[in-house]
Protein backbone atom coordinates (compact mmCIF):
# COMPACT_ATOMS: atom_id res chain seq x y z
CA UNK A 1 0.00 0.00 0.00
CA UNK A 2 2.93 2.33 0.66
CA UNK A 3 4.70 1.52 -2.61
CA UNK A 4 2.67 4.00 -4.68
CA UNK A 5 3.49 6.99 -2.41
CA UNK A 6 7.13 5.81 -2.18
CA UNK A 7 7.50 5.76 -5.98
CA UNK A 8 5.62 9.03 -6.54
CA UNK A 9 6.68 11.13 -3.57
CA UNK A 10 10.16 9.59 -3.23
CA UNK A 11 11.22 8.92 -6.84
CA UNK A 12 9.07 11.31 -8.86
CA UNK A 13 7.13 8.59 -10.70
CA UNK A 14 3.79 9.49 -12.28
CA UNK A 15 0.89 8.04 -10.33
CA UNK A 16 -0.22 5.78 -13.20
CA UNK A 17 3.29 4.25 -13.55
CA UNK A 18 3.52 3.79 -9.78
CA UNK A 19 0.08 2.15 -9.62
CA UNK A 20 0.96 -0.27 -12.46
CA UNK A 21 4.25 -1.23 -10.80
CA UNK A 22 2.51 -1.62 -7.46
CA UNK A 23 -0.13 -3.97 -8.92
CA UNK A 24 2.58 -6.30 -10.25
CA UNK A 25 4.23 -6.26 -6.81
CA UNK A 26 0.85 -7.04 -5.20
CA UNK A 27 0.60 -10.20 -7.33
CA UNK A 28 4.13 -11.24 -6.33
CA UNK A 29 3.44 -10.90 -2.60
CA UNK A 30 -0.17 -12.18 -2.64
CA UNK A 31 0.58 -15.35 -4.64
CA UNK A 32 2.97 -16.70 -1.99
CA UNK A 33 0.53 -15.99 0.82
CA UNK A 34 -2.43 -17.39 -1.15
CA UNK A 35 -0.53 -20.62 -1.90
CA UNK A 36 0.11 -21.08 1.83
CA UNK A 37 -3.45 -20.15 2.86
CA UNK A 38 -5.05 -22.52 0.35
CA UNK A 39 -2.66 -25.37 1.20
CA UNK A 40 -3.34 -25.07 4.92
CA UNK A 41 -7.10 -24.67 4.46
CA UNK A 42 -7.27 -21.15 5.91
CA UNK A 43 -8.70 -19.54 2.76
CA UNK A 44 -12.22 -20.28 1.56
CA UNK A 45 -11.34 -20.78 -2.10
CA UNK A 46 -14.98 -21.34 -3.10
CA UNK A 47 -16.13 -18.06 -1.58
CA UNK A 48 -13.00 -16.33 -2.94
CA UNK A 49 -13.78 -17.37 -6.49
CA UNK A 50 -17.40 -16.16 -6.22
CA UNK A 51 -16.27 -12.76 -4.93
CA UNK A 52 -13.45 -12.59 -7.49
CA UNK A 53 -16.12 -12.22 -10.18
CA UNK A 54 -16.86 -8.80 -8.68
CA UNK A 55 -13.28 -7.73 -7.99
CA UNK A 56 -12.02 -8.73 -11.47
CA UNK A 57 -14.65 -6.64 -13.30
CA UNK A 58 -14.06 -3.78 -10.86
CA UNK A 59 -10.28 -3.91 -11.33
CA UNK A 60 -10.57 -3.76 -15.12
CA UNK A 61 -12.85 -0.77 -14.84
CA UNK A 62 -10.54 0.95 -12.37
CA UNK A 63 -7.39 0.20 -14.38
CA UNK A 64 -8.97 1.48 -17.57
CA UNK A 65 -10.37 4.65 -16.00
CA UNK A 66 -7.06 5.42 -14.23
CA UNK A 67 -5.36 5.91 -17.59
CA UNK A 68 -7.64 8.87 -18.28
CA UNK A 69 -7.76 10.49 -14.83
CA UNK A 70 -5.49 13.44 -13.96
CA UNK A 71 -2.82 12.72 -11.33
CA UNK A 72 -4.38 15.16 -8.86
CA UNK A 73 -7.68 13.25 -8.79
CA UNK A 74 -5.84 9.96 -8.24
CA UNK A 75 -3.84 11.67 -5.48
CA UNK A 76 -7.08 12.83 -3.84
CA UNK A 77 -8.53 9.31 -4.00
CA UNK A 78 -5.30 7.91 -2.54
CA UNK A 79 -5.41 10.44 0.31
CA UNK A 80 -8.99 9.30 1.08
CA UNK A 81 -7.86 5.65 1.03
CA UNK A 82 -4.99 6.44 3.42
CA UNK A 83 -7.35 8.19 5.84
CA UNK A 84 -9.70 5.18 5.75
CA UNK A 85 -6.69 2.89 6.36
CA UNK A 86 -5.60 5.05 9.30
CA UNK A 87 -9.12 4.75 10.74
CA UNK A 88 -9.05 0.93 10.30
CA UNK A 89 -5.59 0.73 11.93
CA UNK A 90 -6.68 2.79 14.93
CA UNK A 91 -9.67 0.45 15.37
CA UNK A 92 -7.39 -2.56 15.07
CA UNK A 93 -5.13 -1.17 17.79
CA UNK A 94 -8.04 -1.15 20.24
CA UNK A 95 -9.65 -4.43 19.08
CA UNK A 96 -6.52 -6.53 18.53
CA UNK A 97 -6.90 -8.73 21.60
CA UNK A 98 -10.53 -9.58 20.78
CA UNK A 99 -9.62 -10.63 17.22
CA UNK A 100 -6.81 -12.90 18.43
CA UNK A 101 -9.29 -14.66 20.68
CA UNK A 102 -11.35 -15.74 17.65
CA UNK A 103 -8.41 -17.04 15.60
CA UNK A 104 -9.11 -20.68 16.36
CA UNK A 105 -12.83 -20.78 15.54
CA UNK A 106 -13.64 -24.13 13.96
CA UNK A 107 -14.50 -23.54 10.30
CA UNK A 108 -14.04 -25.80 7.33
CA UNK A 109 -13.56 -23.51 4.33
CA UNK A 110 -12.79 -26.55 2.18
CA UNK A 111 -16.33 -27.89 2.57
CA UNK A 112 -18.32 -27.80 -0.69
CA UNK A 113 -21.81 -26.30 -0.52
CA UNK A 114 -24.27 -28.59 1.18
CA UNK A 115 -25.29 -29.46 4.72
CA UNK A 116 -21.71 -29.12 6.00
CA UNK A 117 -20.91 -25.85 4.22
CA UNK A 118 -19.92 -22.88 6.37
CA UNK A 119 -23.04 -20.84 7.20
CA UNK A 120 -21.49 -17.51 6.22
CA UNK A 121 -21.07 -18.61 2.59
CA UNK A 122 -24.75 -18.08 1.81
CA UNK A 123 -25.12 -14.82 3.72
CA UNK A 124 -25.71 -11.58 1.77
CA UNK A 125 -23.82 -12.98 -1.20
CA UNK A 126 -25.25 -10.42 -3.68
CA UNK A 127 -24.22 -7.52 -1.48
CA UNK A 128 -20.75 -9.04 -1.03
CA UNK A 129 -20.23 -9.43 -4.81
CA UNK A 130 -21.34 -5.79 -5.26
CA UNK A 131 -18.90 -4.71 -2.57
CA UNK A 132 -16.19 -6.77 -4.26
CA UNK A 133 -16.75 -4.79 -7.45
CA UNK A 134 -16.01 -1.60 -5.47
CA UNK A 135 -12.90 -3.27 -3.97
CA UNK A 136 -11.71 -4.21 -7.46
CA UNK A 137 -12.28 -0.66 -8.64
CA UNK A 138 -10.15 0.76 -5.83
CA UNK A 139 -7.48 -1.86 -6.57
CA UNK A 140 -7.30 -1.04 -10.28
CA UNK A 141 -7.36 2.71 -9.64
CA UNK A 142 -4.87 2.91 -6.78
CA UNK A 143 -2.63 -0.14 -7.20
CA UNK A 144 -3.53 -1.93 -3.98
CA UNK A 145 -4.78 -5.47 -3.38
CA UNK A 146 -8.22 -4.37 -2.23
CA UNK A 147 -7.98 -6.21 1.09
CA UNK A 148 -8.78 -2.96 2.88
CA UNK A 149 -12.35 -3.44 1.58
CA UNK A 150 -12.68 -7.20 1.05
CA UNK A 151 -11.56 -8.21 4.57
CA UNK A 152 -14.27 -6.14 6.35
CA UNK A 153 -16.73 -7.15 3.63
CA UNK A 154 -16.28 -10.89 4.21
CA UNK A 155 -15.98 -10.48 7.99
CA UNK A 156 -18.74 -7.95 8.71
CA UNK A 157 -21.20 -8.42 5.82
CA UNK A 158 -20.93 -12.19 5.41
CA UNK A 159 -20.14 -12.93 9.09
CA UNK A 160 -17.09 -15.07 8.28
CA UNK A 161 -14.47 -15.35 11.05
CA UNK A 162 -11.66 -12.80 10.78
CA UNK A 163 -8.94 -15.35 9.94
CA UNK A 164 -11.06 -16.75 7.09
CA UNK A 165 -11.81 -13.21 5.85
CA UNK A 166 -8.11 -12.29 5.79
CA UNK A 167 -7.00 -15.52 4.07
CA UNK A 168 -9.87 -15.47 1.55
CA UNK A 169 -9.16 -11.84 0.69
CA UNK A 170 -5.53 -12.78 0.10
CA UNK A 171 -6.71 -15.60 -2.20
CA UNK A 172 -8.61 -13.07 -4.37
CA UNK A 173 -5.92 -10.39 -4.42
CA UNK A 174 -3.78 -11.99 -7.13
CA UNK A 175 -6.72 -12.32 -9.53
CA UNK A 176 -7.85 -8.77 -8.76
CA UNK A 177 -4.40 -7.25 -9.16
CA UNK A 178 -3.77 -9.20 -12.39
CA UNK A 179 -6.99 -7.82 -13.87
CA UNK A 180 -5.85 -4.28 -13.10
CA UNK A 181 -2.19 -4.90 -14.01
CA UNK A 182 -2.91 -5.91 -17.61
CA UNK A 183 -4.36 -2.48 -18.43
CA UNK A 184 -1.12 -0.85 -17.22
CA UNK A 185 1.21 -3.45 -18.82
CA UNK A 186 -0.50 -3.17 -22.20
CA UNK A 187 -0.41 0.64 -22.07
CA UNK A 188 3.33 0.49 -21.33
CA UNK A 189 2.86 2.27 -18.00
CA UNK A 190 5.14 -0.26 -16.26
CA UNK A 191 8.85 0.32 -16.94
CA UNK A 192 10.58 -3.10 -16.61
CA UNK A 193 13.93 -1.46 -15.81
CA UNK A 194 12.37 0.04 -12.66
CA UNK A 195 9.70 -2.58 -11.90
CA UNK A 196 12.19 -5.50 -11.96
CA UNK A 197 14.30 -4.42 -8.97
CA UNK A 198 11.18 -3.16 -7.16
CA UNK A 199 9.39 -6.53 -7.51
CA UNK A 200 12.50 -8.37 -6.29
CA UNK A 201 12.84 -5.98 -3.33
CA UNK A 202 9.17 -6.26 -2.39
CA UNK A 203 9.21 -10.08 -2.67
CA UNK A 204 12.34 -10.29 -0.51
CA UNK A 205 10.83 -7.79 1.95
CA UNK A 206 7.62 -9.82 2.23
CA UNK A 207 9.64 -13.00 2.85
CA UNK A 208 11.76 -11.35 5.55
CA UNK A 209 8.81 -9.42 6.99
CA UNK A 210 6.76 -12.58 7.54
CA UNK A 211 9.57 -13.95 9.70
CA UNK A 212 10.38 -10.66 11.46
CA UNK A 213 6.70 -10.07 12.30
CA UNK A 214 6.82 -12.95 14.76
CA UNK A 215 9.50 -11.19 16.79
CA UNK A 216 8.21 -7.61 16.62
CA UNK A 217 5.69 -6.01 18.94
CA UNK A 218 2.55 -5.95 16.74
CA UNK A 219 0.91 -3.01 18.52
CA UNK A 220 4.04 -0.86 18.16
CA UNK A 221 4.35 -1.83 14.49
CA UNK A 222 0.69 -0.94 13.87
CA UNK A 223 1.19 2.44 15.57
CA UNK A 224 4.27 3.15 13.43
CA UNK A 225 2.35 2.16 10.28
CA UNK A 226 -0.54 4.40 11.36
CA UNK A 227 1.80 7.42 11.62
CA UNK A 228 3.33 6.70 8.18
CA UNK A 229 -0.14 6.32 6.64
CA UNK A 230 -1.24 9.68 8.13
CA UNK A 231 1.88 11.36 6.72
CA UNK A 232 1.21 9.85 3.25
CA UNK A 233 -2.44 10.97 3.45
CA UNK A 234 -1.26 14.53 4.13
CA UNK A 235 1.29 14.48 1.26
CA UNK A 236 -1.22 13.02 -1.21
CA UNK A 237 -3.87 15.56 -0.15
CA UNK A 238 -1.36 18.38 -0.75
CA UNK A 239 -0.60 16.91 -4.17
CA UNK A 240 -4.31 16.85 -4.99
CA UNK A 241 -4.84 20.44 -3.83
CA UNK A 242 -1.64 21.94 -5.27
CA UNK A 243 -0.08 19.50 -7.83
CA UNK A 244 3.09 21.57 -8.32
CA UNK A 245 3.84 21.71 -4.59
CA UNK B 1 -11.86 -34.90 8.83
CA UNK B 2 -10.43 -31.49 8.14
CA UNK B 3 -8.26 -29.39 10.39
CA UNK B 4 -7.47 -25.75 9.85
CA UNK B 5 -3.76 -26.45 9.45
CA UNK B 6 -3.79 -29.63 7.39
CA UNK B 7 -4.57 -30.32 3.76
CA UNK B 8 -7.92 -32.06 3.35
CA UNK B 9 -7.18 -35.29 1.44
CA UNK B 10 -10.27 -34.95 -0.75
CA UNK B 11 -9.62 -31.34 -1.61
CA UNK B 12 -7.45 -31.44 -4.71
CA UNK B 13 -8.31 -27.79 -5.16
CA UNK B 14 -5.94 -26.89 -2.31
CA UNK B 15 -3.05 -28.88 -3.74
CA UNK B 16 -3.48 -27.85 -7.36
CA UNK B 17 -4.07 -24.16 -6.74
CA UNK B 18 -1.25 -23.76 -4.20
CA UNK B 19 1.17 -25.66 -6.44
CA UNK B 20 0.22 -23.52 -9.48
CA UNK B 21 0.68 -20.31 -7.52
CA UNK B 22 4.06 -21.40 -6.15
CA UNK B 23 5.40 -22.54 -9.54
CA UNK B 24 4.09 -19.45 -11.37
CA UNK B 25 5.59 -17.06 -8.84
CA UNK B 26 8.91 -18.91 -8.79
CA UNK B 27 9.18 -18.83 -12.60
CA UNK B 28 8.26 -15.14 -12.78
CA UNK B 29 10.62 -14.06 -9.98
CA UNK B 30 13.44 -16.15 -11.54
CA UNK B 31 12.95 -14.46 -14.93
CA UNK B 32 12.88 -11.00 -13.32
CA UNK B 33 16.02 -11.77 -11.29
CA UNK B 34 17.76 -13.11 -14.40
CA UNK B 35 16.84 -9.98 -16.37
CA UNK B 36 18.00 -7.64 -13.62
CA UNK B 37 21.27 -9.59 -13.32
CA UNK B 38 21.79 -9.56 -17.10
CA UNK B 39 21.20 -5.79 -17.09
CA UNK B 40 23.78 -5.29 -14.35
CA UNK B 41 26.39 -7.47 -16.13
CA UNK B 42 25.86 -5.95 -19.58
CA UNK B 43 25.50 -2.41 -18.26
CA UNK B 44 22.25 -2.03 -20.21
CA UNK B 45 19.51 -1.70 -17.60
CA UNK B 46 17.44 0.82 -19.53
CA UNK B 47 13.88 0.13 -20.64
CA UNK B 48 13.52 -1.46 -24.09
CA UNK B 49 11.89 0.67 -26.77
CA UNK B 50 8.18 0.18 -27.43
CA UNK B 51 5.33 1.12 -25.15
CA UNK B 52 3.37 -2.07 -24.52
CA UNK B 53 4.58 -5.23 -22.76
CA UNK B 54 4.62 -7.14 -26.08
CA UNK B 55 7.01 -4.63 -27.66
CA UNK B 56 9.11 -4.58 -24.50
CA UNK B 57 9.52 -8.37 -24.57
CA UNK B 58 10.31 -8.37 -28.28
CA UNK B 59 13.07 -5.76 -27.97
CA UNK B 60 15.70 -8.42 -27.16
CA UNK B 61 17.40 -6.55 -24.32
CA UNK B 62 18.04 -7.51 -20.68
CA UNK B 63 14.97 -5.55 -19.59
CA UNK B 64 12.95 -7.68 -22.04
CA UNK B 65 13.60 -10.69 -19.77
CA UNK B 66 12.28 -8.61 -16.87
CA UNK B 67 9.20 -7.71 -18.95
CA UNK B 68 8.68 -11.43 -19.65
CA UNK B 69 8.86 -12.09 -15.90
CA UNK B 70 6.29 -9.35 -15.24
CA UNK B 71 3.99 -10.94 -17.82
CA UNK B 72 4.47 -14.38 -16.21
CA UNK B 73 3.57 -12.82 -12.86
CA UNK B 74 0.39 -11.30 -14.28
CA UNK B 75 -0.49 -14.65 -15.91
CA UNK B 76 -0.05 -16.62 -12.66
CA UNK B 77 -3.56 -15.80 -11.31
CA UNK B 78 -4.97 -16.95 -14.67
CA UNK B 79 -3.16 -20.27 -14.21
CA UNK B 80 -4.58 -20.29 -10.66
CA UNK B 81 -8.10 -20.15 -12.13
CA UNK B 82 -7.32 -22.89 -14.67
CA UNK B 83 -6.09 -25.12 -11.83
CA UNK B 84 -9.25 -24.33 -9.83
CA UNK B 85 -11.49 -25.23 -12.79
CA UNK B 86 -9.66 -28.54 -13.31
CA UNK B 87 -9.81 -29.39 -9.59
CA UNK B 88 -13.50 -28.52 -9.23
CA UNK B 89 -14.34 -30.63 -12.29
CA UNK B 90 -12.36 -33.56 -10.93
CA UNK B 91 -14.11 -33.25 -7.56
CA UNK B 92 -17.51 -33.16 -9.28
CA UNK B 93 -18.28 -29.60 -8.14
CA UNK B 94 -19.71 -28.44 -11.43
CA UNK B 95 -21.22 -25.28 -9.98
CA UNK B 96 -17.88 -23.94 -8.77
CA UNK B 97 -16.15 -25.10 -11.96
CA UNK B 98 -18.67 -22.96 -13.87
CA UNK B 99 -18.16 -19.94 -11.57
CA UNK B 100 -14.35 -20.24 -11.95
CA UNK B 101 -14.74 -20.50 -15.72
CA UNK B 102 -16.91 -17.36 -15.66
CA UNK B 103 -14.24 -15.45 -13.70
CA UNK B 104 -11.60 -16.70 -16.16
CA UNK B 105 -13.77 -15.60 -19.10
CA UNK B 106 -14.19 -12.15 -17.49
CA UNK B 107 -10.41 -11.88 -17.12
CA UNK B 108 -9.76 -12.94 -20.73
CA UNK B 109 -12.44 -10.60 -22.13
CA UNK B 110 -11.07 -7.75 -20.00
CA UNK B 111 -7.50 -8.37 -21.19
CA UNK B 112 -8.67 -8.53 -24.81
CA UNK B 113 -10.65 -5.29 -24.35
CA UNK B 114 -7.62 -3.60 -22.76
CA UNK B 115 -5.43 -4.76 -25.70
CA UNK B 116 -7.93 -3.44 -28.26
CA UNK B 117 -8.57 -0.14 -26.47
CA UNK B 118 -4.87 0.52 -25.82
CA UNK B 119 -3.34 2.73 -28.53
CA UNK B 120 0.04 0.93 -28.48
CA UNK B 121 -1.70 -2.43 -28.89
CA UNK B 122 0.45 -4.12 -26.28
Amino acid sequence: MLLVPLLTLGFGYSLTSAVGTSLVCVIATAAGGAAHNVRTGRADARLGIVLAAGTVVGAFTGGFVAGYLPDRILAGLFAALMLFTAYSLSRRLSARDAEEGNANDAVDPAAPDGAGAPAYRGRRRGLAVGGSFVAGNVSGLLGIGGGVITVPLVHLVMDAPMHVATATSNFMIGMTAAAGAFAYLLRGDVDPAIAGPVVLGVAAGAFAGARLALRINAARLTLLFLLVVLYVAFEMAMRAIAPSA
Amino acid sequence: MNHRNSVPDSDELARWVSRTLSIGTALAISAIALGVLAGLISGDASAPPGRGIGAQIGAGRPASIVALGLLLLALTPIAQLLAAIAAFRRQGERRYAAISATVLALLVVGIAAAAILTPSGG
